[in-house]
């Protein structure tokens, strides 16, 4: 039975799908209700990864503005390494 | 001094070939060894496998990698570790391997690892069969371990895990979830070696340092906390 009506079982709905869904799988997704917006954080390997991430959470709240904040993780070479003497 | 580069959490598949080659590339300049701390694919898939295989493999040092939970998702891990197997990339679980570098003999031993929690707020292996079976995933996987790490013979001996063995380096994840990202029994299997340094992924909110409760370094290095395409640490002889 589903009551996405309410904001926390939306939430934890979009949580699993972000997570469950075959095309998405990411887990570490924050999803944040604020003064009837939602804001969602976190990092992924990619573009295209964040803005269908977006689009999927922004499904389950069809009342509120969604705002992406997700970042796309850099993959340039340390500048230095850690010595462990 | 021996050179070791290592990331987790890469998650790769067709969309992001390409995307870690020019840092790998300039490995041979910085590292005698890459380690890969699991969560390699997004499902466990044949083809995302053979997407790590195109990016992580051929280079010119050696790649050792244990799997992650993603990597076990498709149901077929042997799939996964036949595709990497077939790159030249190494994958422990519950085995280790050592090489020769120009510092000396690195051993490293790996298992994937489970979940459980931590002193004092950890599942025991109690009720239900399920919960049972789950404490003894991680107790299982604890003991592989902390034999493999025993049995290297070498001059430095790094622990590789993909779950997280202190709660130190998990410090930024929500509190309610520190049993689905690590297990103190892998701390103490590394402990028990005892290992010079421990090198693990999973927590992608967590941080990057720790110490395990006998004094070994831990340091997390999935890829959204170390920011970089991989880590690098020089670890001296009597390090850890």
């Amino acid at each position: 039975m589903k009551h996405a009506e309410h904001d926390e079982y939306a939430e934890a709905s979009a949580q699993r799908e972000l997570a469950e869904d075959g095309g998405i799988a990411e887990q570490g997704m924050e999803i944040v209700r604020r003064d009837g917006c939602v804001v969602i954080r976190g990092e992924v390997e990619s573009e295209h990864r964040r803005d269908l991430i977006a689009q999927r959470v922004a499904a389950h709240f069809p009342h509120c503005e969604v705002r992406n904040d997700i970042v796309v993780v850099r993959v340039g070479r340390p500048m230095e390494a850690e010595e462990l003497a | 001094m021996i050179r070791i580069a290592a990331v987790g959490d890469v998650h790769m598949d067709v969309d992001l070939l390409g995307r870690y080659r020019p840092a790998l590339l300039e490995l041979p300049e910085c590292a005698d060894v890459l380690l890969l701390a699991g969560d390699l694919t997004r499902h466990g898939s044949r083809r995302e496998a053979q997407c790590v295989a195109q990016e992580f493999g051929g280079l010119q040092v050696p790649v050792i990698a244990v799997l992650g939970n993603h990597d076990h998702h498709g149901d077929e891990p042997d799939q996964v570790v036949e595709v990497l197997a077939a790159s030249g990339i190494q994958v422990l679980e519950g085995s280790g391997v050592v090489i020769g570098t120009p510092g000396g003999r690195l051993g490293v031993a790996g298992v994937k690892g489970f979940g459980g929690g931590f002193a004092g707020r950890c599942a025991s292996a109690f009720g239900e069969p399920e919960m049972k079976s789950f404490v003894r995933t991680t107790e299982h996987s604890a003991e592989r371990l902390s034999k493999s790490l025993q049995e290297l013979e070498c001059d430095l001996r790094v622990a590789l895990t993909h779950y997280a063995p202190v709660p130190d380096t998990l410090v930024g994840e929500p509190l309610e979830i520190y049993p689905f990202l690590g297990s103190y029994l892998l701390g103490e299997a590394i402990d028990s070696a005892p290992a010079d340094l421990a090198i693990h992924g999973h927590a992608h909110a967590g941080s990057e340092r720790g110490v395990t409760p006998g004094g070994v370094r831990v340091r997390n290095v999935a890829h959204p906390v170390i920011k970089h395409a991989y880590s690098i640490f020089n670890l001296d002889h009597g390090a850890g």
